[in-house]
C-alpha cells in the first residue's frame, strides 16, 4: 500500500493539499483512505475534508485519533488489512515531527507499506518561523521526500527560502503551488515526480 | 497536549513571546526532551464548542470572524501567530471553516450551500494552538468571544 504523510507546521496548508490531492486521486478512479491527526477536543480538518464533496466513508466508527506514532502504525496496519485502498494520506497534526515518525515506520512499519513523506510550509510565514520555531522546524523538514512550498500567491518564493528547505529536508526538492488555487492534478503530479 | 505539567525553557534565537521561562520544571521526565519538543509541550492548546437552536448564520458568521480577529490580535507575534487560529460554524449541513496564520488576514471556507437560510440549528467550535503569548488566551477568552 502506498502511504503519503503529510506534515508541516500548524497552518502550513496540508488539509487544502490534501483536499486538492484527494480530488486528484479520485479522478483517477483511484481509492484513498486519509486518517486525520489534528490537535484539540473537536476535529475541524475531518469536515473540511468531508465538505469538498468527496464520498467519505468514515473508518472505526469515525475517529481514528494517533497521538502516538505507535497508534498511527496499528491504525495505518488496520487499514491495510481491512479497507485496502490504492493510497493511504495521513495528515499529521502541525506539531508533529517528521523524522520521528519516518523513523517509527522504518524500524516498525510492514515491508507492504511504500512511505513517502510530505512537508508543507508556508511561504507566507517561513521567514519569521524559521527565525522563531527553528527546532521545530528543522524537524518538520527533516525526513521529507518532498516539500510542498504553500501560500506563493500571498508571499513568491525565493531562490535562498528554497535552498535553506532542501537543505532541511536533506536535500529533498522543493516545489511551490498555492492549494487554494491549483490547477486539477498538480498536487498529484507533482507528488509524482518524487514517487515515481 | 496531553502533560500534565507544564514546561518552561529558554527561547533559542533570542525570541521573546514574553511569558516566564524562568522557573524549572519539576516533573522529572523531560530532561532528555530536545529544544522542539519542549516548545512543542509548551503549546497553548484550546478548543470548544457552542450550540444552539435557531441562529442566523451571517450574524453568526460575523461573530466566529471578529473573534478571530480579535485572538489574532492577541496572539500575533511580528505579524503572524506562531501556531494556528481555527473556527467552523455549522448551520443546519451547510458550514463555514476560517482559518488565521497572520493577523492580518483570514482564509474563509464555505460550504457550497453557504449561507443557508436562517434561522437554524448551530455548532460553532473554535481550536486555538499557539507556541507564543499561551498565557494572553483561556477558556473564559473564548467564551466572551464566541459565548
Amino acid at each position: 500500500m502506498e502511504v503519503l504523510l503529510f506534515g508541516g507546521f500548524l497552518g502550513s496548508g496540508k488539509t487544502t493539499v490534501i483536499n486538492a490531492l484527494l480530488h486528484n486521486l479520485t479522478a483517477l478512479g483511484k481509492t484513498a483512505a486519509i486518517v486525520e491527526n489534528e490537535i484539540g477536543a473537536v476535529g475541524i480538518d475531518d469536515v473540511l475534508v468531508a465538505q469538498t464533496g468527496l464520498k467519505v466513508t468514515p473508518l472505526f466508527g469515525g475517529c481514528v485519533c494517533c497521538q502516538l506514532t505507535a497508534d498511527l502504525l496499528t491504525a495505518v496496519h488496520t487499514i491495510e488489512d481491512q479497507v485496502h485502498p490504492d493510497v493511504l494520506v495521513v495528515e499529521m497534526t502541525g506539531l508533529a515531527m517528521m523524522d520521528g515518525i519516518r523513523d517509527t515506520f522504518a524500524r516498525y512499519g510492514r515491508d507492504t507499506l511504500r512511505l513517502h513523506t510530505i512537508a508543507v510550509v508556508d511561504m507566507a510565514r517561513w521567514a519569521k518561523l524559521i527565525r522563531a520555531m527553528e527546532p521545530v522546524v528543522r524537524r518538520q523538514l527533516a525526513g521529507a521526500d518532498l516539500v510542498l512550498v504553500n501560500k506563493t500567491d500571498v508571499v513568491p518564493a525565493d531562490p535562498e527560502a528554497l535552498e535553506r528547505m532542501s537543505q532541511l529536508a536533506g536535500g529533498s526538492p522543493c516545489r511551490t503551488l498555492s492549494a487554494r488555487d491549483m490547477a486539477p492534478g498538480s498536487v498529484l503530479a507533482l507528488i509524482r515526480e518524487v514517487t515515481e | 497536549m496531553g502533560h500534565e505539567h507544564e514546561h518552561h525553557h529558554e527561547h533559542a534565537h533570542g525570541h521573546d513571546c514574553g511569558h516566564d521561562h524562568s522557573h524549572d520544571c519539576a516533573c522529572g521526565h523531560h530532561h532528555g526532551h530536545s529544544e522542539a519538543e519542549r516548545l512543542v509541550e509548551d503549546a497553548l492548546v484550546l478548543s470548544k464548542t457552542w450550540s444552539g437552536e435557531a441562529g442566523q448564520p451571517e450574524q453568526l458568521a460575523r461573530k466566529l470572524q471578529s473573534g478571530l480577529e480579535v485572538l489574532g490580535k492577541l496572539l500575533e507575534e511580528d505579524g503572524i501567530i506562531l501556531g494556528h487560529l481555527k473556527g467552523l460554524l455549522r448551520c443546519g449541513t451547510a458550514c463555514l471553516a476560517c482559518s488565521v496564520t497572520r493577523a492580518d488576514a483570514q482564509d474563509l471556507t464555505p460550504s457550497p450551500d453557504w449561507p443557508p437560510a436562517g434561522p437554524c440549528p448551530w455548532t460553532l467550535t473554535v481550536t486555538v494552538l499557539s507556541l507564543c503569548h499561551q498565557e494572553l488566551v483561556t477558556e473564559k477568552t473564548l467564551d466572551k468571544l464566541f459565548g
